[in-house]
């Protein structure tokens, strides 16, 4: 009988422990509806407010939030370089005005401002980024990394990583909301910032995993495409000494209507190159070559997708991919291989 | 973008994103790329991906209710990898022939349609067969039209099903087909149609009794 | 009374022609008995000949040890659609032949017929027909000139 009992407890507990789970519930409560109206119609009558500044809040703690940084990216920066890296110029002059206007004559700071870790940084990311796109890609022409390069160094994506790895409400600037310009600027600090810290080498897997991982979503004929495909496929396959290039419809429907669609494939001494839709023959016929060259530089849909994994040799010396004019299969073993 | 040099193809992509750009990219550093943000050849695929198919599907001999499963398939789009009931992606049907369908048994005389006028008394029941005799492509419409459930979507789906009594099909009809739907059942061979060689010297499974007189 | 009529009839027949009272057919389609007429000096000689059967090269050999008839040996699915096979089993007008001279069990035999009915209706043998029939099958009254198929599984003789 008490062994029953205790059995029964035990199921007892059992439950009760299963009940602890957490279950989200959607929606607002009914009852709450008038208040947030209330709380609403007070906020629209104010008017558009200033974005509060986070630092500006009591429970702000500097300190706390530079070793969280350095914690939450598992980087091991010198404390003293991250917060150089993130306090401007703009922020040291805002201070020494402020200690002007109290009636300091010559107001001394002991503040270092980030102005040369910018353009340190910013010359060793883009040496970084290049190098390593070229060893990603190693088929892609030069005309191609180029603008890879221009793309992951644009404001708007740096600017966008910045923000993402968390630098906008630390950042010691004079400008409030923190301009685009600024986070680009904090994030080239921050590359040389760590580069002084540690070493190149782990600099180029900062820069790879923050910055140059954007890429992996996206598709590189997007952000650059060759610009006279016909001509381009044309003159490669002149150079490789195959046929020229031999365009055939496979499939079509619905030619009278308006949405036609007609399927042509590329092929070179019967060799399938690559394969085109479009509303009209000439369009298919376009997509078509630009297939055939994407599938050539390794960056189809299908390809092998650009690795995440590499390390750069920024000391190694410098050698350049193909470019366009020169772009041929046997030219591009001596490269690689060389 | 530039690289496609025919004139009604980059304004419609720009297009897509610019629709698009709201619900796609909120974040505002993703503005600039915006415009490149769909390459030619992903546009190219996407045009391939919902390019509406025009099937054929020669209804001699078929059954009209069997078919009826068939041609929904495709009229609706349920083939597709990309089917989604707010997905517009359902291709056209050609239906031929639609004279020489066939139903089992005696379903000719015990099918029966109903109408009514709305009117007192305006009730009607046609039979199959007399249905046939005044359009013989209606069996066959009525069949696609009650497989499949009666939504809003229902009407404009029929408008991609294009039945014709016999093989005569308008020139422009046929130049958009691309694919022909496979029959779902053998159309079979009359006797009289059989070169008589062929059935002479069939293999045959009884021979006559020896004094049997050929009749 | 009847009987008693149609004897008359026949013994009118009789008087009027000749031809009628002979009792041997010689159309050509009488092929398995044949009656030949061989002149021989003055001697006419006529003898009725029996011819082996134009299919006996063709015939699928009924190997079956336990007696079974030829469709149940051949072991074949037939549908009525087969007219090749169908046919084999009809006179010229389309009549089904008696078991006796096919030689099939109960239940093919049944199903055979079924099966021709159904070949017939839908059209498929239209010229193994009476000869005042109507051959083509679209002009047919009602119903009838359209299309039919049918299930074998609604054959009601069926081996349990």
């Amino acid at each position: 009988m008490s062994s029953l009992r205790t059995c029964a407890r035990a199921a007892i507990r059992i439950q009760k422990l299963t009940s602890v789970i957490y279950t989200g519930e959607r929606g607002i409560k009914r009852w709450v509806a008038p208040t947030l109206r209330v709380i609403n119609k007070r906020k629209a009558k104010l008017g558009p407010q200033p974005e509060p500044r986070r630092s500006n809040f009591l429970d702000w703690n500097y300190n706390a939030e530079i070793f969280a940084f350095n914690k939450r990216l598992s980087e091991n920066f010198d404390v003293e370089l991250l917060q150089q890296a993130f306090t401007h110029r703009s922020y040291v002059a805002q201070e020494e005005q402020k200690q002007r206007e109290v009636g300091i004559e010559n107001p001394e700071l002991s503040i270092k401002d980030n102005t040369d870790l910018i353009v340190e940084g910013k010359c060793l990311t883009s040496e970084i980024v290049e190098r390593y796109l070229r060893q990603a890609l190693p088929r892609l022409p030069e005309e191609g990394i180029l603008k890879l390069k221009d793309y992951l160094l644009s404001e708007e994506i740096v600017a966008k990583v910045s923000v993402q790895i968390g630098t906008k409400d630390i950042i010691l600037s004079e400008d409030h909301p923190v301009r685009q310009e600024t986070l680009v600027n904090t994030f080239f600090a921050l590359v040389a910032a760590l580069a002084r810290s540690n070493d190149v080498v782990h600099t180029s897997f900062f820069v790879r995993d923050f910055l140059i991982a954007t890429l992996s979503d996206k598709e590189i004929l997007s952000i650059w495409t060759p610009s006279h495909p016909f001509q381009t496929l044309d003159a490669i396959l002149n150079r490789e000494k195959r046929g020229s290039a031999d365009f055939r419809l496979t499939a079509q429907t619905g030619v009278n209507t308006i949405l036609a669609a007609y399927q042509v494939a590329v092929y070179s001494d019967q060799q399938f190159l690559g394969i085109g839709t479009g509303e009209t023959v000439q369009v298919a016929k376009n997509i078509a070559a630009l297939d055939a060259l994407q599938r050539m530089f390794g960056i189809a849909d299908f390809s092998r997708p650009i690795p995440f994994n590499l390390t750069v040799d920024v000391s190694s010396q410098r050698t350049e991919n193909l470019p366009l004019t020169k772009w041929c299969t046997e030219n591009l073993k001596h490269t690689v291989g060389g | 973008m530039g690289n496609v040099s025919s004139k009604n193809f980059v304004p419609r992509s720009r297009k897509f994103v610019r629709r698009n750009q709201k619900s796609f990219f909120q974040h505002k550093h993703d503005r600039k790329y915006l415009t490149s943000i769909m390459s030619a050849v992903k546009r190219a695929q996407q045009w391939a991906t919902f390019a509406r198919t025009w099937h054929l599907f020669d209804a001699t001999w078929q059954n009209p209710f069997d078919s009826a499963q068939v041609i929904i398939k495709h009229l609706m789009g349920l083939h597709k990898p990309i089917y989604h009931p707010m997905n517009d992606c359902g291709d056209h049907v050609v239906v031929m022939n639609s004279r020489d369908i066939a139903l089992p048994g005696d379903e000719w005389r015990k099918r029966v349609y109903f109408h009514h006028t709305t009117y007192p008394g305006g009730a009607s029941w046609t039979l199959a067969w007399e249905l046939h005799n005044k359009n013989p492509t209606l069996v066959i419409k009525k069949a696609v039209y009650n497989g499949m459930d009666g939504n809003l979507q229902r009407r404009h789906t029929m408008q991609r099903l294009h039945v014709f009594p016999d093989d005569k099909i308008p020139e422009e009809i046929l130049k958009n087909i691309s694919n022909q739907i496979r029959y779902l059942r053998p159309v079979p061979t009359r006797l009289d149609h059989i070169s008589p060689e062929e059935v002479e010297n069939y293999p045959k499974i009884v021979d006559y009794p020896k004094q049997y007189i050929l009749r | 009374m009847a009987a008693f009529g149609r004897l008359a009839v026949n013994i009118g027949r009789t008087l009027i022609s000749q031809e009628s009272r002979r009792c041997l057919n010689l159309s050509s389609a009488l092929r398995i008995k044949e009656i030949r007429e061989t002149r021989d000096g003055k001697n006419l000689i006529v003898e009725g000949v029996t011819i082996p059967s134009p299919r006996v090269p063709l015939l699928v050999k009924n190997t079956a040890r336990t007696g079974a008839c030829p469709v149940c040996a051949a072991g074949l699915d037939v549908k009525h659609t087969d007219v090749l096979i169908l046919s084999q089993f009809l006179r010229s007008d389309g009549c089904m032949l008696p078991r006796r001279v096919t030689g099939l069990c109960k239940t093919q035999q049944k199903r055979i017929g079924t099966m021709v009915a159904m070949a017939q209706k839908a059209g498929l043998m239209p010229n193994i027909a009476p000869a005042n029939s109507r051959r083509d099958p679209k002009r047919r009254k009602d119903w009838k000139k359209f299309n039919t198929y049918f299930d074998e599984k609604t054959i009601k003789a069926k081996f349990v």
